[in-house]
């Protein structure tokens, strides 16, 4: 059998194949939204709660990998002679500055703080398991209910994570809003849950804001048709002075 | 059109190709459709700053696969013969594709990468080397002993 005869053949046998088109897009959109929500779910610790505890040691590589990195293993491991990352303006090439002012607010002050800027009704954190409370030096996570839906509150040093044009997909965009490297992304469904955020990359952190429309992250029925905190809300939260000293 | 209806129609006019691929490299229809599908996931992760969205599908699907059959390496070897099917799959209906399940299942799954790369993509001996980084003598090699495989199981 000579290289002719193999093309032939291997054209010949799949030839007659017929996938269903739709149903494997549609399929490999929402693997697709799955992934990026976990991606912006900012931390680990946050993540448990969006993807459950199964996914967390994945969240975990993609957070210590940057997608930029040569170690990271996406896609599948080999280095790629064909992908070519487009330039950004941000320039995602360069790592981020380190943090370089002191965080002003512990878990408490935070949800505090956030109960005094929203209109609705703001919960306690959660704190039992999936989720958890994180207080290191640089990072803040939280999660709290807004109206009996669940939200996130994420504070990462910018160092540790994808950049702005990384996690932005489809279905956000990344943009420079007052000198600020801003994510909005959303509203998307995954995993039966529709939700929004906001990251905000600035002072060497990133700040991120998600809301859902269920109590829970994940394969419950909704509350309502969209996250009750709507994308300048988020904005707002996630550009504020208040959680820097 | 927005970003998301870019990324729906690019998937859409290529998964025909991708899904053909995919069945070549797993020669069954569940694999290839889940290969597929992880495929399209990881293109719509990276849409925004994909500079050829074609190549980049094809090259993340080998990996892809290559990447699941090498966590599956403990459990699973190339076999020579093809052991009995259950069940019907529509996608084999065909002889000739019973042939071609047969060949491919024989070899091991960087070969049958190479196989696909070259002669159903048909990448050159550089493209393939590049995008599975190999050199182009490695994937000469592994494209002769797949051909051989082929030549010995192929019915004249």
């Amino acid at each position: 059998m000579n290289d002719h005869e193999i093309t032939a053949l291997l054209e010949r046998a799949g030839s007659g194949l017929r996938p269903e088109v739709a149903e494997l897009v549609a399929g490999g959109a929402a693997r697709g939204r799955t992934k990026l929500r976990r991606r912006r779910a900012g931390t680990a610790f946050a993540a448990v709660a969006v993807v459950g505890v199964v996914g967390a040691g994945l969240v975990a590589t993609q957070l210590h990998q940057r997608p930029g990195d040569s170690t990271v293993t996406d896609p599948a491991g080999a280095p790629s002679g064909t992908v070519t990352p487009k330039p950004t303006a941000a320039g995602e090439r360069d790592a981020p500055p380190a943090p370089d002012a002191a965080l002003a607010l512990g878990p408490d002050g935070i949800r505090d703080q956030l109960a005094a800027m929203l209109p609705g009704e703001v919960g306690p954190i959660l704190r039992e398991p999936p989720y958890s409370v994180v207080s290191g030096r640089y990072d803040r996570v939280l999660h709290f209910r807004y109206q009996g839906t669940l939200a996130t509150f994420v504070i990462a040093p910018a160092r540790s994570m994808a950049s702005c044009q990384e996690q932005s997909g489809p279905d956000g965009s990344c943009t420079v809003v007052d000198g600020m490297e801003t994510l909005v992304w959303g509203p998307t469904t995954a995993d039966r849950v529709t939700a929004q955020g906001v990251a905000v990359w600035r002072h060497g952190y990133i700040v991120s804001v998600l809301s859902y429309n269920a109590a829970e992250g994940k394969d419950v029925a909704p509350l309502t048709a969209e996250p009750p905190l709507s994308l300048a809300m988020l904005t707002d939260i996630a550009m504020s002075d208040a959680w820097y000293s | 059109m927005t970003t998301d209806q870019e990324y729906e129609e690019f998937a859409v006019a290529r998964t025909p190709q991708l899904y053909r691929s995919a069945w070549l490299l797993c020669g069954d229809r569940h694999g290839a459709e889940d290969l597929v599908q992880e495929t399209l996931a990881k293109v719509f992760v990276k849409w925004k700053r994909i500079d050829n969205p074609a190549a980049y599908a094809q090259t993340t699907l080998v990996r892809t696969f290559l990447s699941q059959r090498r966590r599956k390496s403990n459990h699973e070897l190339p076999y020579a013969d093809l052991p009995d099917q259950v069940g019907s799959d529509p996608a084999a209906a065909s002889d000739l594709r019973i042939v071609l399940q047969d060949v491919l299942a024989g070899l091991a799954p960087l070969d049958r990468a190479v196989l696909v790369l070259r002669y159903s993509d048909d990448l050159s001996v550089e493209d393939v080397a590049r995008r599975l980084g190999l050199s182009p003598g490695a994937v000469k090699n592994r494209s002769m002993r797949a051909l051989e495989r082929a030549r010995e199981r192929t019915p004249r």
